[in-house]
């Protein structure tokens, strides 16, 4: 008998891909029944704007379509990302993997966390067990289900925990893909364990859509506010995030002053003409040497205020100074 | 039990050596093509399709009436290629290598294709092809890998692609230049051929299923067909137009009126001949649904046309969903 | 067979394919813990501690040429550094840790060994995500094409693991966990929207490996190139017998005093190969060149048309990178030193020859004659002059170094004492 077993396992075809394959699908297939598609109707979406035209816009409005959500509770408590259901909602369609459709109530939300609360009424559903995180570490391999443009489909998507702690350790991130299709939908190990709720995929943030950055808010951190995102607050849960301003340029210490390193689309820092590369020299008359003096500066203006900028750009091998005047905005983040 | 796992164990190839095999498998069939379109150079990748040297590329890349086709393969080596045929709505475009005065050509390498419908998401795959012209430019193809991720129509041509339909998503890295090249599973057979199409949803790699391209592209390498041109009754996308029309004789006909739809508001019947779109003659139906399709609801468009002996200037006011 | 058989296979399938799952997850784990604590942080990016002592490298496009950087290792050890070779057009500079002693560090892999398909991981700090608690990002992929030549990243390796700003000057690693490169550029799909699209690039390990001992002598660096020589690729139909396309490049002109002529090359010849790298095009060709050192002596191999048998004769020898006169002014400068000798600079990778002896100074009074090989610079193996350089850089004017020389087959000591070079020398 164990010759016959041998045999088998001999001629089945032994590579680790296959396996993983195997491995992927089944976690697939558990996890799927969880997953559900959600639609929402807006009058006004001024979260999901995108570039002002061009190429640009197809990477960063929100596309239409469905988006994804993790089942929370067996008693109809849906999870997903704040973004996916931010804006004036008129109405919102879940879609559960089995095609039943239910009109959904939008409760509590935190924009720190970026995930928002659902409630449909349905009993029997299944919502996925919890990984335990201090098992969890760096490498481990996870996938992110969602659910496909077509709705019928789950998507998959694999990848390694990239870190454990993000977003004031709220948050793990991922280099599975993440994107405007499958965010909301739950991160779990190869276990069909659920890691957390991804999220932080939105319009102004840098990392873009299936960029190999990818984030999910921990079950352990949803846990700790569920209560309160049960009851509806005006400002959500953790109130106005206090939000600190910006003008949409990443700054970082350079040699001679402060660097641009990225300049993100669509922001008060494309529109006045920032450059990666740029070296801030003074921010509204005021010279500043590190990327903390000028953030300290910046939180000392309002939201609305137009404030110049002295960078010094290379332009063909010469230093040319420039003044930019910028728009100072609430950050997203 | 422990004994007959750990003897599989002893036998099991890591997945490193299958990234290494597949890419030792294909690397020979994979090309890269580079063209003059009508609308400037153009630069992508292919396959292999038989050992006389037939290439199986996207009409992306090389579309009707591309010249000075040029193909690149392992070595480096690189030789001249016709075009044998081309469909623009499956995004295929079959060459032929042809030799230079004096140059003699190897038997090449064709790329084994499997049935993609038995594939399964989760299943390990891969890109492989001219991405940033690493085949033209340094004699490497690009090897990417990641899995099958999902399925999913896409609507709307997008990137110089023109293929909408059903597609294989996949993780694995899509980029500039790899398109034509070939989706490979994990046993290193082509199940697809990578189309720059996107959903812009997911912003992840899209393959035309090898099941979809099989028999276009038979069809296409028939040398009775030589002169085939685009697929004729080619219906109008998003019935914006209401009508199908087709290549009969030389001339593009109204075969087939939708009722209520815009044709038939305006007086379009099956029979019609059109003659001209706004001031330009129509050379056939594939192009004139080509120029159709951009367009928005409730644009209006003038054709010249002859309706039952008799030539007509019509209007047709496009109807159909307005983009959200 | 029963379905006790059928049931036991079918677990032993399924715990098989977990096993496999978890093994090579595993295999993640391990080389994760291994290669972390060399990550270092600094300014918008990330860099990579390759020695014990504190030699940290990193992009230049990250940090200059700046003195006292801000350095946090992973998990947040604060340290200062120096930048003390740099690297501007190949995109490299090589930091100095104060203080640096017994630092955790992370070993220079072989990058001309690797395969494409072989899985690699990146370590970085996209969009500076790492800076709240000194975690950085670990990404996940394979070596996707090699030999890549984008304009400076003349040889550099393509990756799918996910690179995204704020991952340059971090490391590219093996599973064995060493670094085979040093992760610097990515292909984007539009401007303003710098996003992994799925290629990153990556400079070799074995670039950095030629430049060490010149980044720790201190100062820029140059690249290698072929001195003196007019190059085409082979297939160029406006010329004769120069091969088939793919097959090397060849040699459409020489000038006088090049080293290509001292290598006995001529025009006509055709250069398929150097240091066992096949030079099938321009590119590749600088490629090779350019990530050695001038002054670097590398091994070629070729074939000649021969007009009476119409066939190619193969072609083997060794070729100087850099111009001579240069090398000589240039690169035989140590800081303040005055030694008295001029280095044969096409010497082979064995030891440095001694070329010219100046009259009366610190070489001619230490006895040392034109020919001799020096060995050893106070015990340490010199094997080039790049070597020497590096250990005469630590020294001072007025110390005296032990030399241990090669002549005429027979070992002996000679005792240098370093003079100091006047200003208008």
């Amino acid at each position: 008998m164990i010759a016959a077993i041998l045999a088998v396992l001999l001629v089945q075809g032994d590579d680790s891909t296959a396996s993983f394959a195997k491995v992927l699908r089944a976690v697939k297939d558990k996890v799927a029944p969880c997953v559900v598609a959600i639609d929402v109707t807006r009058t006004a979406d001024p979260d999901g704007k995108g570039a002002s035209g061009g190429g640009n816009r197809d990477y960063y409005e929100r596309p239409g379509g469905p988006t994804s959500g993790t089942v929370w509770t067996d008693d109809g408590y849906i999870l997903t990302s704040w973004f996916n259901v931010s804006g004036d909602v008129k109405k919102i369609v879940v879609t559960m993997h089995d095609g039943k459709q239910y009109e959904a109530k939008r409760l509590g939300y935190d924009e720190a966390k970026d995930v928002a609360l659902l409630k449909i009424e349905a009993k029997n559903l299944q919502a996925l067990p919890k990984a335990k995180f201090d098992e969890l570490k760096q490498g481990d391999f996870v996938a992110i289900i969602g659910r496909s443009p077509d709705r019928e489909v789950v998507t998959l998507n694999q990848g390694i925990l990239s870190a454990l702690g993000r977003f004031k350790g709220s948050a793990v991130q991922t280099d599975a893909e993440l994107n405007y299709g499958n965010v909301g939908g739950p991160l779990v190990t190869l276990k069909g364990e659920l890691i957390g709720v991804t999220s932080h995929i939105k319009p102004q943030q840098p990392w873009g859509q299936s960029g190999g950055v990818g984030f999910a808010t921990k079950t352990g951190e949803i846990d700790k506010i569920f209560e309160d995102l049960k009851k509806v607050k005006a400002g959500g849960v953790s109130g106005p995030v206090a939000k600190a301003l910006w003008v949409g340029a990443l700054f970082v210490d350079g040699g001679e002053g402060v660097m641009v390193q990225q300049v993100v689309a669509n922001s008060p820092a494309e529109e006045a003409g920032f450059e990666e590369g740029d070296i801030v020299q003074e921010f509204d008359g005021k010279p500043v040497k590190t990327a903390e003096e000028l953030a300290k500066l910046m939180a000392e203006k309002k939201a609305g205020d137009i404030v110049p900028f002295k960078v010094k750009r290379k332009v063909k091998d010469k230093d040319v100074i420039k003044t930019l005047k910028a728009k100072l905005e609430v950050s997203p983040n | 039990m422990n004994a007959i796992l750990a003897l599989s164990f002893l036998l099991c190839q890591g997945s490193q050596e299958n990234h290494q095999k597949v890419y030792d498998l294909n690397v020979e069939s994979v090309v890269a093509i580079r063209g003059m379109a009508p609308l400037g150079e153009r630069s992508g990748s292919g396959v292999i399709l038989t050992k006389e040297g037939h290439i199986l590329c996207s009409y992306a890349v090389v579309p009707q009436g591309s010249t000075k086709v040029r193909v690149w393969t392992k070595g480096p080596r690189q030789y001249d290629a016709e075009i044998v045929n081309h469909s623009k709505a499956d995004e295929i475009t079959i060459l032929k290598i042809k030799p230079k005065e004096g140059q003699k050509l190897p038997e090449f390498k064709p790329v084994t294709c499997a049935d993609s419908s038995k594939s399964q998401q989760g299943d390990t795959v891969y890109t492989l092809g001219n991405a940033s012209n690493s085949i033209i430019n340094d004699d490497s193809p690009s090897l990417n890998v990641g899995i099958f991720s999902g399925t999913y129509r896409l609507a709307e041509p997008r990137a110089n692609s023109t293929y909408v339909g059903t597609v294989l998503e996949t993780t694995a890295a899509v980029n500039i230049g790899i398109e034509g090249g070939p989706l490979l599973n994990a046993d290193g057979k082509m199940i697809g051929m990578i189309t720059l199409n996107y959903s812009p949803s997911r912003f992840l790699g899209a393959a035309i299923p090898w099941n979809t391209l099989k028999d276009p592209v038979a069809l296409l390498m028939d040398p009775r067909n030589a002169k085939v041109t685009d697929t004729p009754d080619v219906p109008a996308g998003e019935g914006s137009f209401g009508a199908t029309i087709a290549d009969k004789d030389g001339k593009v006909v109204v075969t087939a009126v939708e009722k209520g739809g815009a044709a038939d508001l305006a007086g379009l019947t099956p029979g019609t001949i059109i003659l001209a779109f706004g001031d330009m003659p129509v050379k056939n139906a594939a192009e004139l649904l080509g120029k159709l399709k951009g367009l928005e609801a409730g644009t209006k468009v003038y054709f010249k046309v002859n309706i039952e002996g008799l030539d007509d200037k019509v209007t047709v006011e496009l109807a159909g969903k307005k983009k959200q | 067979m029963n379905i006790l058989t059928a049931a036991l296979i079918l677990f032993a399938q399924d715990a098989k394919d977990v096993e496999k799952v978890k093994e090579l997850q595993k295999k993640l784990h391990d080389v994760i813990e291994k290669v972390k604590p060399a990550f270092v942080f600094l300014g918008g990016g990330s860099s990579v501690c390759i020695d014990p002592d504190g030699w940290v490298i990193t992009n230049h496009h990250v940090a200059g040429e700046q003195k006292n950087i801000q350095l946090h290792f992973a998990g947040g050890k604060a340290y200062t550094g120096d930048v003390v070779g740099w690297d501007p057009n190949g995109d490299l500079s090589l930091i100095k840790v104060k203080g640096g002693k017994d630092l955790p560090f992370c070993e220079l892999g072989d990058s001309d060994g690797l395969k494409i398909g072989q899985p690699v991981i990146a370590v970085g700090n996209p969009f500076l995500l790492g800076n709240e608690n000194w975690e950085p990002t670990v990404t996940h992929g394979i070596v996707s094409a090699l030999h890549r030549y984008q304009d400076w990243y003349m040889d550099a390796i393509q990756t799918d693991a996910q690179i995204n700003p704020g991952n340059s000057g971090g490391p590219l690693i093996t599973m064995e966990g060493k670094v085979v490169g040093i992760n610097g550029r990515i292909e984007v799909r539009r401007f303003n929207n710098r996003v992994n699209t799925g290629i990153g690039y990556a400079i070799p390990s074995n670039q950095i490996r030629r430049y060490l001992p010149h980044f720790k002598a201190g100062g820029k660096i140059r690249h290698g190139y072929l001195h003196g020589v007019t190059l085409g690729e082979t297939g160029d139909t406006r010329y004769e017998n120069v091969g088939e396309y793919g097959d090397g490049i060849f040699i459409a002109g020489i000038d006088e005093g090049s080293p290509v002529e001292k290598a006995k090359l001529r025009e006509g010849d055709i250069i398929t190969e150097i240091e066992g790298q096949r030079s099938y095009n321009l590119n590749r060709l600088h490629g090779i060149v350019g990530t050695w050192p001038p002054g670097s002596t590398l091994k070629f191999k070729g074939k000649r048309w021969n007009k009476e048998t119409k066939a190619f004769d193969p072609l083997e020898g060794k070729v100087l990178l850099g111009d001579p006169e240069a090398l000589a002014s240039k690169d035989a400068v140590v800081g303040n030193l005055d030694f008295g000798f001029l280095p044969a600079f096409d010497y082979d990778d064995f030891g440095v020859e001694v070329d010219e002896v100046e009259q009366d100074g610190p070489a001619a009074k230490a006895g040392l004659k034109p020919g001799d090989v020096i060995k050893k610079v106070d015990a340490v193996r010199v094997k080039s002059w790049a070597d020497m350089k590096a250990e005469l850089s630590r020294k001072k004017a007025g110390q005296t170094v032990k030399l241990e020389v090669a002549r005429d087959g027979k070992e002996m000591n000679v005792d240098l004492l370093l003079g100091e070079r006047k200003a208008d020398q």
